[in-house]
């Protein structure tokens, strides 16, 4: 009898635990790249998100781990990147919406080579802020608004 | 002697004007085609990671944000960014 008791507790025991296991199972996969709320799935946190790649192109102007001369160029390379999709949403482009978003991510990879080492900070905001601009510069709503 | 001066002073101003427009111009030429500018940004991403490479010669998308790049150098690179969003630069065979 008693057996049976402790038998009928493993049961119970069981029926709790496994669903909790399988939820912290599931809660600590990592998230995937095209989440848009972890961009590149495992940027370190930031308390204010850039939305905007104007006001990264602000911050890299004001940081010191970039020399003037590669500011001056990556500053250029912003601008055509913008150029690009404003032709883009105006109907006049040659390029693609994915060779676009190419484009914008080897931009970005550029960017990210002279911060990486030198002023993590700002590395930590464009890492966050990756996926979040793009998703706001393929929307013609969005590009107008911030880039009108 | 003075008018002769304000001549020289006048083309030496036309010249520095007209230089500026040419490089105004040639900064501003035509749009590559999409495959010339992966090609030239890829050349100087593996530039400016402190690696040789001289042109891209091909270049092949292997993931999301990953590229195979074979340069005129005879060097194989593997061109990724990393989760942390950091531009890795690895040898390749």
């Amino acid at each position: 009898m008693a057996k049976k008791g402790t038998r009928f507790t493993g049961v119970r025991v069981c029926c709790f635990l496994l669903p909790v296991l399988a939820m912290s199972v599931v809660m600590s996969l990592p998230v995937t790249a095209h989440d848009p709320s972890r961009p590149r799935g495992g940027c370190p946190p930031v308390e204010e998100e850039i939305v905007d790649l104007q006001i990264l192109a602000d911050m890299l102007a004001d940081t010191k781990a970039v020399g003037l001369l590669t500011k001056l160029s990556l500053k250029k390379d912003i601008e055509k990147v913008l150029r690009r999709l404003r032709n883009f949403h105006d109907g006049k482009s040659k390029f693609t919406l994915e060779q676009l978003e190419e484009q914008y991510d080897l931009l970005l990879m550029k960017i990210a080579i002279h911060l990486q080492d030198d002023d993590l900070t700002l590395h930590k905001h464009l890492c966050n802020a990756w996926l979040v601009i793009w998703e706001d510069l393929r929307d013609s709503d969005g590009f107008h608004k911030h880039h009108g | 002697m003075n008018k002769m001066h304000m001549r020289i002073k006048f083309i030496c101003n036309l010249l520095l004007i007209s230089l500026l427009g040419l490089f105004v111009i040639a900064c501003e030429r035509k749009d590559d085609s999409h495959e010339e500018i992966v090609r030239a940004d890829l050349l100087l991403i593996i530039d400016s990671l402190g690696s040789a490479c001289d042109q891209v010669l091909e270049y092949e998308v292997t993931e999301e944000l990953a590229y195979t790049v074979s340069c005129e150098s005879g060097d194989r690179y593997l061109v990724s960014v990393n989760p942390q969003g950091r531009v890795d630069l690895q040898a390749s065979d």
